[in-house]
């Protein structure tokens, strides 16, 4: 679930090329009543962690979704799912930060460095507990929501479980599957409420994925380095599960504590592995596209949300 | 469904095979369905009215108008019967171009991982593992690539026949709908839902 290196993809630029400006001004008002309108001794928090340059892919992955299936405008119940995800997936960011230890995210503290753990554990919690809440009688959503989370829990653990073993891209392509894919597939399905676009969320999740994987690396080779918390921590990224098919590498990824040299010879078989990481991402969004053509009578939303997705693998 | 109307429990069936029980349901069945139609375009071609097949009251208040309600009635039930024809024929069309095209497609994902499954056959006639363990994972990753491939064919393809059909079937369900209600008459309450395409 991280997303730490810098992409070329602003989320004005993402949401400008999707068409849903006056869509995303609601929401940012929406997100700016809410935390206005919390307990004043975690207002600071919430503040923090949701007034900070989200690119909103999920909100707009929920609203194409939506306007792919129905037109006309983005009606009340899917505006306050589009709320409840990226509140969820905040809580998923403040847990994820503590978990890695990370001291920044887009550009400024997280939000456990800047309030301390148990703050940041709490509102992780509240955050959850007010999306149920927000969601009110959409049965549907809240059953979405449900499943959204226990499969990240799932996830998390299987990835984690999974570290540091000469496993392959189908392997990766499960946990990708279930932990980013998971997310999209649930917006795709907040947005069309028909189930139709649910293989299709889970390929953008797939794609999201797999671009950030390949980002991180990029982003960290021109910062001299090769996706390093990914790499110190033995984490199936799709640029690892090729690399180790070279059983040279694949002996460097599974050592329990690699030394920087080494750390070093296994970010640059990542990087030698990006152009067939690529080459695999351009596969999966093909697959993305054919199910948008397929089942949705309007696929163009869809086709700019893939085409914006492909680019986070940029440098 | 219970009691005497439910061929599942029928008594007299208690005792054959499951087999058989089927197959004698289904007859059953068959039977049933040709003898309400019958029946249906019987008392709509009969002095003394009925029902058309799609619901169409032909009751007429006397003997002389009975007659001619009950022939316009069966005349509407053979010209919708007519309408829904290439419908059928259509729905045919397309199950029969997804039987092609899923086949296609597994041929085109056969085509793709030979290199693999050959592999995988010559080791298991050899008895030998492939080269090294490196390789041996190689070829496992492959080979579940392509089950994966070949499920989600299934799944695609099913997906995508489930559509076209449904589009189908709803615009048999707004002929339909539109002939009982005279073709020229606005439905005071028109279906709400639509099949998306």
């Amino acid at each position: 679930m991280s997303e730490t290196s810098p992409h070329p993809v602003s989320a004005g630029g993402v949401i400008a090329a999707l068409g849903f400006t006056r869509e995303m001004e609601i929401l940012r008002e929406r997100i700016g009543n809410w935390t206005a309108s919390r307990d004043p001794e975690i207002r600071a928090e919430l503040e923090w962690q949701f007034l900070s340059g989200s690119k909103y892919f999920r909100p707009l992955t929920l609203f194409a979704c939506y306007r792919a299936m129905t037109p006309g405008p983005i009606p009340e119940h899917i505006m306050t799912s589009a709320l409840v995800v990226e509140m969820f997936h905040n809580m998923t960011l403040i847990v994820d930060d503590i978990l890695d230890r990370s001291d920044e995210r887009r550009g400024r503290a997280t939000l456990h460095t800047k309030f301390g753990e148990l703050n940041a554990l709490m509102v992780s919690g509240y955050i959850v507990a007010d999306g149920y809440e927000q969601l009110g009688g959409d049965i549907q959503a809240i059953g979405l929501m449900s499943e959204l989370v226990k499969r990240l829990g799932v996830a998390e653990c299987m990835q984690w479980r999974l570290r540091r073993r000469k496993l392959g891209v189908e392997d990766w392509r499960k946990i990708a599957g279930e932990d980013t894919g998971s997310m999209f597939e649930v917006c795709a399905c907040l947005g069309d409420r028909t189930g139709r676009l649910r293989k299709f969320g889970a390929l953008l999740g797939l794609l999201y994925h797999g671009c950030d994987d390949v980002g991180d690396v990029r982003g960290a080779v021109a910062l001299g380095g090769g996706g390093e918390e990914d790499v110190r921590d033995g984490i199936l990224t799709l640029p690892a599960a090729l690399a180790i098919r070279d059983s040279r590498v694949g002996d460097l990824f599974t050592k329990e504590n690699p030394t920087d040299a080494d750390l070093a010879a296994i970010a640059a078989a990542f990087a030698r592995c990006l152009p067939e990481a690529e080459a695999y991402l351009d596969g999966v969004a093909d697959e993305a596209r054919r199910e948008a053509r397929l089942f949705c009578p309007n696929p163009d939303p869809l086709f700019a949300i893939v085409a914006q997705t492909r680019k986070l693998s940029a440098a | 469904m219970s009691g005497t109307g439910n061929p599942f429990n029928d008594p007299r069936r208690m005792g054959s095979d499951p087999a058989s029980q089927l197959f004698e349901v289904a007859s059953d069945f068959w039977t049933r369905g040709v003898d309400a139609w019958r029946s249906a375009l019987g008392a709509g071609a009969m002095p003394g009215g009925g029902r058309s097949p799609f619901g169409a009251a032909t009751g007429a208040p006397d003997d002389h108008d009975r007659t001619g309600e009950g022939l316009a009635a069966w005349q509407a039930a053979t010209e919708q019967f007519a309408n829904l024809a290439p419908a059928m024929s259509r729905a045919w069309m397309i199950a029969a171009g997804s039987t092609g095209r899923y086949w296609g497609t597994i041929a085109e994902v056969h085509a793709r991982y030979q290199g693999a499954i050959a592999q995988a056959a010559v080791d298991r006639s050899s008895g030998q593992a492939a080269a090294s363990p490196a390789e041996c994972r190689l070829l496992a990753d492959e080979l579940r690539a392509y089950l994966r491939e070949i499920g989600d064919a299934a799944l695609l393809e099913a997906r995508r026949l489930q559509t076209e059909l449904e589009a189908v079937g709803e615009e048999i369900a707004q002929a339909t709908n539109a002939a009982s209600l005279g073709g020229s008459t606005p439905d005071p309450r028109p279906r709400r839902h639509r099949v998306k395409p």
